[in-house]
């Protein structure tokens, strides 16, 4: 069976009652760097960052018409902060990233599908350094592509996504940081149940 | 909305972040840092702990103020950990001085070290004290009073600052900032390292110091 013969089943059987399905996520999520610093004249700037972590979440997705489906999801993924400088580098403290997504996700029969979502990344970590007092819940937006294949009653697959959200903790606010933002690359297998076909 | 426009959509959506040049938040560097080197008969020092380090401070048992101590150790370390902004150090109270990296003792009780090797001076209001190894390139250790410990650094608090609260957290919230390696004084009377400090948190000039302290190649380490 071509390999996204599954999918485009799948997406094209939209429009029915009962055909939402369950999917779970597993996977890894690359960060760029949380935060960069300057330090002081003379000294080795720092940059910080998420270290690449194990990632695992589900989603819940219901047809909203040929094709499109609506997505609603969360996932976790369990880091390390890193801190670089000129002269070492090391881990810092345990992270927790969370993250809750709306979307959708559209595909065409025979293709890949392609999503899109919105939501909020919160990230948890012991309350020190760039985490003392918190970091909030970070608006995200997210964009991915993948592709799904059918295996008797369940679906395997794998998708690659995109996201975007600022990033502005009251600890690095308090040390007079410019505000930016993250960039998270995750790479997902993905399995699902339920659903028409 | 129909699927051809949602696919458009998400066909923005993943331009918007593929070209979204956002950077992570940036610190500027931070100014007001003082010199922090340690002079010695061989020249300039940087001496600092490694970083991401735990430097363990305990009390001196016994004597009227060792609770003050107790209190103060708490304050000053808290006050120090929470501008080490990527965890260059962390500054823990332990009960026991055996566990200890460095002593605080106000000037009234007998230290719990043997300090033959590397006396302390007269203190004024404190008094931090260590001495380099023979190589140049760390600390010699304070033998307990019954043999073995880590001890690395004595810290001594004259005994009527010691008795008094605030006093108390002004001197050793000052001591720590040379114990975490901070060889001078700052020029700034206000700030934390002054030679008199007036106040017992540091300042932004205090952090620009110490940050730049932990992000400098050490020729000391403790
Ligand atoms: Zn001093």
């Amino acid at each position: 069976m071509p390999l996204c013969l599954a999918a485009a089943a799948g997406l094209g059987a939209a429009g029915g009652a009962a055909a939402q399905r369950l999917e779970v996520r597993a996977g890894m999520v690359l960060s760029s760097a949380l935060a960069h610093d300057a330090i002081a004249q003379g000294s080795s700037p720092v940059t910080v960052r998420a270290r690449l972590a194990p990632l695992a979440g589900a989603a819940a997705l219901v047809p909203l018409r040929e094709r499109l489906l609506l997505e609603v999801g969360a996932a976790v993924a369990l880091s390390r902060l890193r801190a670089q400088d000129g002269l070492a580098s090391r881990d810092v403290q345990s992270l927790t990233v969370v993250q809750a997504l709306v979307g959708v996700r559209y595909g065409q029969a025979g293709r890949p599908y392609l999503r899109a979502a919105a939501g909020g990344v919160r990230y948890f970590s012991a309350d020190r350094g760039v985490f003392a007092g918190g970091a909030g819940v970070n608006p995200a937006l997210e964009a991915g592509a993948g592709w799904t294949r059918r295996a008797g009653a369940w679906r395997l697959g794998a998708e690659l996504a995109g996201q975007l959200h600022p990033f502005d903790p009251p600890a690095l606010e308090a040390a007079g940081a410019e505000k930016g933002g993250v960039r998270r690359l995750l790479l997902m297998a993905t399995l699902s149940r339920g659903g028409r076909t | 909305m129909s699927a051809r426009a949602c696919a458009r959509v998400a066909g923005l959506l993943a331009c918007a972040l593929a070209l979204a040049g956002c950077d992570a938040p940036t610190v500027p560097a931070r100014t007001g840092a003082y010199p922090f080197a340690l002079q010695t008969v061989a020249g300039e020092v940087v001496m600092r702990w490694p970083a991401g380090g735990t430097v363990r401070v305990a009390v001196a048992p016994g004597g009227a103020a060792a609770s003050n101590l107790q209190a103060a150790v708490t304050a000053g370390a808290a006050q120090w950990n929470a501008v080490a902004l990527y965890g260059e150090y962390e500054l823990v109270r332990v009960s026991d001085v055996a566990d200890a990296d460095v002593v605080v003792a106000g000037s009234d009780v007998p230290l719990p070290v043997d300090v033959s090797a590397c006396p302390p001076s007269s203190p004024g209001f404190g008094l931090t004290t260590f001495c380099l190894s023979p190589d140049g390139r760390s600390l010699t250790t304070f033998p307990l009073a019954g043999g073995g410990g880590h001890i690395r650094m004595v810290v001594t608090v004259l005994a009527s600052f010691a008795t008094d609260g605030a006093a108390a957290r002004r001197v050793v919230a000052h001591e720590l900032g040379h114990v975490l390696g901070i060889a001078r004084h700052s020029p700034n009377p206000a700030d934390l390292m002054a030679a008199a400090a007036p106040t017992d948190r540091p300042g932004p000039a205090d952090v620009a110091t110490v940050l730049a302290l932990y992000h400098t190649p050490a020729t000391v380490v403790p």
